[in-house]
């Protein structure tokens, strides 16, 4: 399997991996990225089964990399995880195709959970 | 207070990412710590635009921000380099921007967080809006909110 972790902080990136280590979806293949554009130009050359992605990045934000994987694939697991709390925005992420939620600042049980529902996986 | 959110709840989502990011508790001080800081500083800023306007700093002591990278990347605070302090700084920023933002109301937008990198101790009074000081055994911080227009 292959994993998609689209973050422009490399210690968020950091963190999110180590969550994965600590779930069903450890020893999967993980590709780091840390634009939404990079994060676009590899999900468009990959194969990948889940997303996690920022909201708040330089050159193309979450929401419009969202967006744009929706219209390549509509079968790819999308989890965002942001400091946007607030409720109306986190609609409208839902309404781009984000299949879940992870407001920062998470606990790596949140974030564990969120990956086991998306993943059709009975939570811990 | 600060625009419509109190001085308590900004020490509340400033306490709580450092929490549940870093496993850390700080508390807040009554008084002003610059005194207590001989070193050079570590600042974030993100800036909010919208129908509530202004800037959220985060301003670390060079130990703090330093302990803080250390436990965001798995590594000593030894073996952390200026890239690694700058990219966590920004990131804690962030989240406590985010948070602080999720508490206005309206509709407002966070920028990308920017890190100044080291400033002197000498620039940190320039600091202006509400600022709160808190305080952990790896060195202090400071927490203001400046709103424009």
């Amino acid at each position: 399997m292959n994993i998609l972790v689209v973050d422009d902080s490399t210690a968020m990136r950091k963190i999110i991996i180590n969550t994965l280590g600590k779930t069903e979806l450890k020893g999967a293949k993980v590709t780091e990225a840390a634009t939404g554009k990079e994060g676009l130009d590899k999900f468009l050359s990959g194969n990948y089964a889940l997303i996690l992605s920022d909201w708040n990045m330089p050159e193309m934000d979450g929401l419009e990399f969202i967006t744009k994987v929706r219209r390549a694939d509509t079968r790819v697991k999308i989890i965002m995880i942001t400091t946007e709390g607030t409720v109306g925005k986190l609609d409208s992420a839902m309404e781009s195709g984000v299949d879940e939620y992870v407001v920062k600042p998470f606990t790596a049980e949140v974030l564990e959970r969120k990956i086991r529902k998306v993943m059709g996986r009975s939570a811990a | 207070m600060s625009a419509e959110i109190s001085d308590a709840e900004l020490l509340k989502l400033t306490q709580n990412v450092w929490s549940v990011v870093l496993g850390q508790e700080i508390v807040p001080s009554e008084r002003d710590l610059m005194s207590d800081i001989a070193g050079d500083f570590v600042v974030g800023r993100v800036l909010i635009a919208g129908d509530w306007q202004g800037t959220v700093t985060l301003a670390c002591s060079a130990e703090m921000a330093r302990h803080a990278a250390a436990s965001m990347f798995g590594k000593t605070p030894a073996e952390t380099d200026d890239s690694e302090i700058y990219d966590a700084l920004g990131e804690l920023t962030n989240m406590v921007g985010g948070s602080y933002k999720t508490l206005l109301p309206g509709t407002c937008n966070l920028s990308v967080p920017k890190v100044d990198g080291t400033v002197a101790h000498t620039e940190m009074s320039s600091t202006t809006g509400v600022r709160h000081w808190l305080a952990s055994q790896d060195g202090v911080v400071l927490v203001s909110v400046a709103r424009e227009g």
